[in-house]
């Protein structure tokens, strides 16, 4: 049971936005699609979810292949970025037509968190603000039941205390209901502790795609004061520093030689942040 | 295939315009009728006015099936093919669902040319053919209008879906070519070509043509109803042309 994409490519004119993209999104796993603007993340998930045919290559969705299949999509929910809905649509239309579209979906959980998320369900589409217009999408996403469930952009938008609401909803969810999530986003920080799998994309290719400690056990942190810190990472491949006052925090690629560690400094795990803007820049 | 809730969902779009099309109908024929009651000097005669105003209103109907609708299918995971069937079943059981209506409303108005000669409303069928409407028994003559009326209505939705699904997949410059380009050439430059080049030659051909299509001086409805189901075909044929590869377009 998977989504399978196999060595898809597609071009928008002269650009290229996928070139041969081959990835497996398992079973009840909670992936990272992490990228650049532009890098391709959407254009695949549009692929994957039938919204654009791909030049070459095909995706399976539990081995059935989901360019205009029924069967293949109805196992896909994808809350896109983008608005699909009706402007002139209510919101409790749309989870009526949702339930219609997917059988599984959960009215009454539906309900119960747009009164969470304070989400008037007799208000249209066109009236609601971003934040808004990201939270019912999130609700029927997080209702919808489907074996995958793709979210770009899913928290575009929403205030600090409703991007927490979510990722608390979803872990919720994916403890009681396991499904595939598939999570586009570029707050790195905040689903870096959510996801399961890394998968990053660059100019249309896949760079990465391992598990999230697999990815961190590629380097480290290591904090203390600025001025042992800078004899430490002497010789080292270092992809970026912070400093607070006299304190000095850098990312270093490489294993740690613990027996190397002067007293004063502390190592961490490496930042997916830092570490996401290393692979991706240039 | 979503086929069944594909339909459900585009005949409930169409459900609340066709409900507020018949309320105007019904209401501009009781505000007529009342004027003309009491105002013994006004009268208000319409032949074939009923389908006209139908065939505007489905025109503009199918116009506005497509954008909106496809992507409705693609966020809820539906194909193109289980769209599209839906959709023409939709325009299907809209064209018989309205000829029926529309047959009766014409029937219920046709017993008021009784009442007064002052308030008179013809159906669209008597009007384009007289003879062989007075001479067909009134039964066969509803029925024989209702299925006329199906192909009409049903020609004239295919023929706004095929517009709005060409607009979708053409670009700005193209729309705008063609919004331009077609009005000017048909409107405009035929005309004046067939006035100084052709001596008048075209216009005659074209309504030669239009007059076998509607049936002709013969007055034979199923030449009518024959155009509109080639009409049907090729228009469902260009379409689906169309919309087998219509992707989302941000």
């Amino acid at each position: 049971m998977s989504i399978e994409v196999k060595n898809i490519s597609k071009s928008f004119g002269s650009t290229c936005a996928l070139g041969g993209v081959s990835i497996n999104l398992e079973e009840n796993r909670i992936y990272g699609l992490l990228g650049r603007n532009g890098a391709g993340k959407t254009t695949l998930l549009n692929i994957i979810t039938n919204r654009i045919f791909a030049d070459e290559g095909e995706v399976l969705v539990d081995g059935l292949s989901s360019m205009e299949n029924d069967e293949a999509l109805s196992k896909i929910y994808m809350m896109g970025e983008k608005n699909y809905y009706p402007d002139n649509m209510k919101i409790k239309e749309i989870f009526r037509w949702t339930k219609e579209f997917y059988p599984s979906f959960d009215m009454d959980y539906a309900k119960k968190l747009a009164d969470l998320f304070e989400l008037n369900l007799n208000k249209n589409v066109k009236s609601l603000s971003t934040g808004y217009n990201s939270i019912f999408k999130v609700i029927i996403a997080l209702s919808v039941n489907t074996a995958y469930v793709l979210l770009d952009e899913p928290v575009l938008g929403l205030d600090a205390n409703h991007r927490d609401l979510f990722y608390k909803l979803l872990i919720e969810k994916y403890s009681s209901h396991p499904a595939t999530y598939v999570i586009s986003t570029h707050l790195i920080e905040e689903v870096s502790n959510i996801i399961e799998d890394v998968i990053i994309i660059k100019k249309g290719k896949i760079i990465k795609n391992e598990t999230r400690e697999e990815l961190m056990s590629v380097g480290y942190t290591v904090s203390g004061m600025a001025s042992l810190v800078d004899e430490f990472i002497k010789g080292k491949e270092v992809i970026g520093t912070d400093s607070i006052g006299g304190l000095k925090s850098a990312y270093i690629m490489g294993q740690i030689i613990r027996t190397d560690i002067p007293k004063g400094l502390e190592i961490t795990k490496m930042d997916l942040q830092k570490l996401f803007v290393q692979l991706t820049n240039a | 295939m979503n086929i069944k809730v594909a339909t459900k969902y585009q005949i409930n779009e169409y459900l609340k315009s066709i409900k507020i099309f018949y309320l105007v109908v019904i209401l501009v024929l009781i505000f007529f009728g009342v004027i003309t009651a009491v105002n013994s000097s006004s009268n208000f005669y319409s032949t074939g006015g009923i389908e006209g105003s139908t065939i505007i209103f489905l025109f503009i109907l199918g116009l506005n099936s497509f954008k909106e609708t496809f992507l409705m299918m693609l966020q809820n995971g539906t194909t193109r093919r289980s769209m599209f069937i839906g959709r023409l079943i939709t325009i299907l059981a809209t064209s018989v669902f309205m000829a029926v209506v529309d047959r009766f409303v014409v029937n219920i108005t046709l017993l008021l040319n009784d009442v007064s000669e002052r308030f008179r409303v013809g159906g669209m069928y008597e009007e384009f053919f007289v003879q062989r409407a007075e001479s067909l028994h009134i039964v066969v003559r509803n029925l024989e209008a209702i299925l006329i009326t199906i192909g009409m209505y049903a020609a004239v939705m295919v023929a706004g879906y095929l517009i709005t699904s060409a607009y979708y997949r053409m670009n700005k410059i193209l729309k705008i070519a063609v919004s331009i380009g077609v009005p000017t050439s048909v409107l405009i430059l035929l005309p004046v070509l067939d006035a100084v080049v052709f001596d008048g030659r075209i216009a005659v051909a074209v309504s030669k043509f239009l007059r076998f299509v509607f049936g002709g001086q013969a007055g034979n409805p199923y030449n009518l109803l024959l155009s509109c189901i080639i009409f049907i075909v090729v228009g469902i044929g260009l379409t689906w042309l169309l919309i087998r590869k219509s992707v989302e377009k941000s």
